[in-house]
């Protein structure tokens, strides 16, 4: 009995975080059909995509890539190939740090769950745009829904780093990418200024999502108290919340200002998201602000 | 309020001083402040160094400070043992006399006089006084009374234990005689704990108890008064019961009346309210005819007692009697029909039968009367003759027929004389007609009364013989003999030798007539009804003790005479309950001979009176501690909710609820192994535990390898395997239950019968398998597991088995098969004749005797073990997947038929 129940547990894990995904990915592709949607009028007209040959049909091509009047001519199905255009890659970096799990509600999700959906929806609407996408790390990029799909279950994988900010000594990012950073950036910013500089090397296209939840901006909190960090395992005890919360808020926003400044040096996009607001529309604001 | 808070009295008061102390309780705990709250916050690296301009007041709120102070308080309360109402001491000084009431009514109010009067002897033990005893019923077997004393208190509680209620009615007179003979020289307080019904002469009692010092009667409450169940004097047809009360009582007092059988069941159950002006009440039970024979007895429910108790003799049972006669006709004069005469007389104790005798013998019939009717067919006769003997009761009236009866003497008690005798005729010397002499001590109708205007004018003679005497049950003036009777094996043969209508005398007209067929009817249906002879006394047969239960009679006990029975009063000698002769019973009830009931009301002035239950004391120390712990837990939660540890609370209650859980589980003193696992998360293969535990142990390993099979093989993946009992664990998880019958299998309880019927017909499937190679193709017969396992289908609802039919989805559904085996081969497999009917195809029960698990379980490859978990396979897949395997088994031909 023992060797059924064991092999089936492990059985059973592999299922249920599979079964997270669908979930995520449906957040994502939900916040990306309101970017769609605001999309087509602005878009669709002369994107340059240019007509460069017909083909034939074969067995894995998109059918709705397929032209139906040349096909309509012959006794044939024709791919209507459009101009190879270079494609960019996106390479993807989402936190994982344990004070990502954070939520101060049940109504808000999770700093990492938001990070996940927008890491997501980004990468999503990357592969749609034609791009490779990949995740800051992990070696291949690719522009298949395979990739998308790998890259979900990477993002699924349970359990946290201590990592806070991407390390660019062990992974050297392809070249002419972009490079789209989503955390909570808590570390001094000199620290986060040193690895941002490593990074840019590489690349000069960057985007820096913070998420942060309502609590940690406003400390909605009062009376005695400790707070526990659950990153550096470390406490603080407050005697008088309320005395010190108009500090705290100075402090908060004078970092995120901080971490904006050091990413402007750099050159990079910087957007701040809060879990208590629809992702769809931060996604929206994200993508008119990286295309 | 301040009355209620001046019958407050503390036991410990200089506990209270220490309430002094409070105030400095007050300032302890308003300097130790409720801890900190901990939240997590990843930002909480921003908050170091932020220093609060002002500290938390890290003070207790006030009114958390005022909830422990209230404990506190509550606490010390408690400990000084304050008492509300503290009962009061004994009236007097001297001596004192307890007079218990333990006459008939005393039953239903037992424990309240027993109680109270155990307190006031506790009390009067504490205060070391003298003590006396009274009781004003006699013992079983005493005719006077005893008074008890002077007695210490470890006596007197002896003594007091030891009184019993009694059935009989008080002697007031007795106890009287008995104080006034042993008067003793000081004043004496007497308390009387009655029953509050006031018996006949109470005064009487009461003068010399007053003589002798104070007295103080103490009585139930009106709502708890005794009640009489008596039956009331007609009833009729309908089955009736009276209860009385006194009419103190209060208003809509709930009652209810139980019908017992002999054994003591309850057959129906009367419930009303009594109201004081309606009273006594009547209680009509509807019993079905059939039912209504089986009830032995009415009883009070709750402590009935012998007042409470109405036992039913033969009077009261209806008989069937079948009379020979047509069907009622619609024309003609019934007036001078027999059968009309006797119908109206039986038909307010007995079912009546008219018709023709083949048509009343198979009403089965206690009695049947033949009136006036002398030759019938030869096999008519002989099976008159065969009812008799086996039981029956033949009454037969003489006439014009019978005198001319040319087949005389056949199922007659005595010869007879051809032709009648005319009393009153014209020859006849004495000319006038004979009137009913009494009836003979030895005849069952000893004791009814005679009318002295019922004539005879004509009868039938019987030839004299020496035993004419004896056989006859009621004479003539003239020494002739009315009626006789006389014993055939088990039945009873009574002939009148008289007309049932008027013709030959006005019998029939008269009230004997109906007491006459009454005691008759009664005495049929008895097997001993030959026995009826005896003197003129009724013996005990079974008696009511004080509590109203049916006791053999004590040595005590004596016979009371017929012609006094009417009349007698209840007494040690005589205690209500069941006399009887021979055959014929009667009961004595204690409603039948009491007139209505009183309460004792009206007191002589000079006696305190007062009811039970008035002097209650209360300890309020356990009420103040459980204040204070409900506060207790108060503050509990008021913490943790400041705390903001909301969640801990709800995990606390979590493990709690649990821990509480699983005390109740064990609390419950049943095998709680049951429902350990939870069964319903996957397909564990089950079989049934036999009590045998080689058997069991071969049935855990061949399943346990035939799932490791199962899982190598198919995709169905058991989590394990389930031993059951039937008798306690629920079966529904199971899809297929391997059952081994062995020799020693236990009948299982109609509670596991439901279980196993109820699994069967909602989808279960029930591999029963005797182990046995049972080799009879046509039929489970033969072996012993085989009987065992008949003995648990009996009771089982199943669907017609038939030997396995070639090609049955069983043997297709995994691997193709062609023959079932286990350790044994051959033999044969039984399946669900009928195996499509709603049931997805699959047979709800297969039986074989090959031994499965045995095979499963050994280690080795054979090939015929291979076979065997083969088959394994096959039945689970079957068990999982019904017809749709029957389906693919079609394939082939479907794809014929699509052309492909």
């Amino acid at each position: 009995m023992n060797l059924f129940s064991a092999r089936l547990k492990l059985h059973h894990s592999a299922e249920e975080a599979a079964a997270n995904l669908p979930d995520l990915m449906l957040k994502a592709e939900k916040a990306v059909a309101s970017v769609l949607q605001g999309e087509h009028a602005q878009k669709r007209a002369g994107h340059g995509e240019k007509f460069w040959q017909f083909r034939d049909y074969i067995p894995g091509d998109r059918p709705q890539d397929i032209d139906w009047r040349q096909s309509a001519k012959a006794d044939r199905v024709f791919i209507r190939q459009k101009e190879r255009q270079t494609t960019q890659s996106a390479i993807f970096w989402c936190s994982r740090s344990p004070g990502m799990n954070f939520s101060s509600a049940k109504k808000y999700p999770s700093k990492a769950e938001a990070a996940k959906i927008l890491t997501l929806a980004l990468a999503l609407l990357m592969t749609r745009a034609g791009e490779q996408i990949g995740l800051f790390g992990a070696g291949k990029t690719g522009r298949t829904d395979a990739s998308l799909h790998r890259m979900g279950e990477a993002l699924c994988a349970p359990g946290t780093d201590g990592r806070e900010l991407p390390d660019a000594d062990t992974y050297s990012l392809p070249r002419h990418c972009s490079l789209i950073q989503i955390g909570d950036f808590f570390m001094p910013p000199d620290e986060i200024d040193i690895a941002f500089k490593k990074l840019s090397a590489h690349t000069a296209n960057g985007l820096v999502i913070q998420i942060l939840d309502p609590a940690e901006m406003e400390l909605p909190y009062s009376g005695r108290a400790i707070f526990e960090d659950p990153a550096a395992s470390a406490s603080e005890r407050v005697n008088h919340v309320d005395s010190i919360r108009d500090r705290y808020k100075q402090r908060i926003n004078d970092h995120i200002e901080a971490v904006r400044t050091v990413c402007r040096n750099r050159h990079w996009k910087h957007h701040l998201h809060t879990t208590d607001l629809d992702i769809g529309d931060t996604l929206l604001k994200i993508w008119e602000m990286f295309s | 309020m301040t009355a209620w808070l001046a019958n407050i009295v503390f036991m410990n008061p200089w506990i209270l001083v220490g309430a002094a102390s409070l105030p400095v309780l007050w300032f302890l705990l308003r300097v130790m402040p409720p801890a900190p709250q901990r939240i997590v916050l990843p930002t909480a690296r921003f908050l170091a160094g932020l220093v609060p301009d002002t500290q938390t007041p890290s003070r207790t709120p006030w009114w958390i400070l005022l909830l422990r102070i209230l404990i506190a308080a509550l606490v010390l309360l408690a400990l000084a043992q304050p008492v509300y109402n503290p009962a009061q001491g004994l009236p007097g000084n001297g001596a004192i006399r307890l007079v218990i009431d333990n006459s008939w009514p005393s039953a239903q109010t037992w424990t309240t006089q027993i109680q109270a009067a155990e307190e006031s002897l506790a009390q009067a033990g504490r205060e070391k006084r003298e003590i006396y005893i009274l009781t004003t019923a006699p013992s079983p077997g005493e005719e006077s009374l005893t008074q008890f004393g002077p007695l210490s208190y470890s006596e007197a509680v002896s003594i007091l234990r030891g009184i019993k209620p009694q059935p009989w009615p008080a002697s007031y007179t007795g106890a009287k005689k008995i104080i006034e003979e042993r008067a003793p020289q000081n004043a004496i307080t007497s308390l009387w704990f009655s029953h509050g019904i006031g018996e006949g002469g109470i005064e009487r009692l009461m003068e010399p108890l007053q003589a002798q010092g104070e007295l103080h009667y103490i009585a139930p409450a009106p709502s708890n008064l005794p009640l009489l169940l008596r039956m009331p004097e007609k009833s009729g047809l309908a089955l009736q019961v009276e209860i009385d009360a006194p009419d103190v009582i209060a208003p809509g007092l709930p009652a209810s009346v139980l019908a017992l059988s002999e054994d003591g069941s309850v057959i129906d159950r009367q419930n009303i309210t009594l109201e004081p002006d309606k009273l006594p009440a009547t209680v009509t039970f509807n019993v079905p005819e059939t039912l209504r024979n089986n009830i032995a007895q009415f009883r009070l429910a709750g402590q009935s007692g012998a007042g409470g108790t109405v036992i039913l003799d033969d009077r009261h049972r209806k008989r069937n009697v079948g009379i020979v006669a047509p069907p009622e006709k619609t024309e003609g004069a019934p007036l001078v029909e027999a059968g009309y005469y006797l119908k109206r007389a039986l038909e307010p104790f007995s079912t009546i039968h008219l018709g023709s005798v083949e048509q009343i013998l198979e009403q089965k019939p206690s009695v049947i009367i033949l009136p006036d009717i002398a030759s019938m067919p030869p096999e008519t006769l002989e099976a008159l003759e065969k009812w008799v003997k086996e039981g029956g009761l033949l009454l037969r009236f003489a006439g014009p027929n019978m005198a001319q009866d040319q087949n005389e003497n056949y199922l007659l008690p005595v010869q007879v004389r051809k032709g009648t005798r005319a009393i009153d005729g014209s020859m006849a010397w004495q000319r006038e007609p004979a009137k009913l002499e009494s009836f003979p001590q030895t005849s069952p109708l000893f004791g009814l009364a005679v009318p002295q205007d019922v004539t005879v004018r004509q009868q039938i003679l019987p030839e004299p013989s020496e035993d004419i005497g004896e056989k006859t049950w009621a004479v003539l003036s003239d020494g002739t003999p009315l009626i006789t009777a006389a014993p055939l094996e088990q039945g009873m043969l009574v002939f009148v030798h008289t007309t049932a209508n008027t013709a030959w005398s006005d019998l029939a007209l008269s009230g004997v007539f109906v007491e006459i067929l009454q005691r008759i009817v009664s005495i049929s249906g008895t097997a001993a009804a030959k026995d009826v002879k005896a003197d003129g006394y009724l013996e005990p047969r079974l008696v009511l003790d004080g509590m109203g239960r049916l006791i053999e009679p004590g040595g005590s006990v004596q016979s009371i005479p017929a012609t006094d029975f009417a009349t007698v009063k209840t007494s040690p000698a005589h205690p209500p309950g069941i006399y009887g002769r021979g055959g014929y019973q009667q009961a004595l009830n204690t409603g039948d001979r009491v007139g209505r009931m009183g309460a004792a009301t009206t007191l002589p002035s000079g006696v305190e009176s007062r009811t039970y239950g008035g002097d209650f004391e209360i300890d309020l120390m356990p009420l103040l501690l459980f204040a204070a712990l409900i506060l207790l837990l108060i503050d509990w939660l008021v913490i943790l909710i400041i705390g903001g540890n909301l969640k801990s609370i709800g995990r606390f209650l979590a493990v709690q609820g649990r821990a509480a859980g699983i005390f109740f589980i064990f609390s419950i003193p049943l095998p709680a192994q049951a429902q350990e696992q939870n069964y319903a998360d996957g397909i564990y293969l089950a079989y049934m535990r036999t009590g045998d535990a080689g058997v069991d142990s071969i049935s855990h390993q061949g399943l346990q390898s035939l799932a490791e099979v199962l899982e190598r093989r198919t995709s169905v993946e058991p989590e394990g395997v389930a031993g059951l009992n039937p008798e306690v664990d629920e079966l529904a998880f199971f899809p297929i239950i391997y059952w081994p019958v062995t020799e020693n299998q236990v009948a299982l309880s109609p509670k596991a019968l439901n279980n196993v019927q109820n699994y069967l017909d909602h989808g279960g499937t029930i591999l029963f398998d005797t182990r046995d190679r049972n080799y009879a193709t046509n039929a489970l017969i033969g072996t012993k597991n085989t009987e065992s396992l008949r003995g648990i289908t009996r009771a089982l609802n199943l669907p017609p088995l038939t030997p396995i039919p070639e090609g049955h989805v069983l043997g297709k559904s995994f691997y193709l098969l062609d023959s079932y085996p286990g350790r044994y081969t051959g033999g044969t497999l039984w399946v669900s004749q009928d195996s499509v009917n709603n049931r997805d195809g699959v047979s709800s029960i297969i039986i074989g005797s090959h031994d499965w698990a045995g095979a499963w379980a050994s280690p080795g490859g054979s090939q015929q073990q291979e076979m065997a978990q083969r088959f394994g396979v096959n039945l689970v897949i079957y068990a999982l997947t019904g017809n749709y395997k029957a389906d693919q088994v079609h394939v082939p031909f479907i794809l014929e038929r699509l052309g492909q």
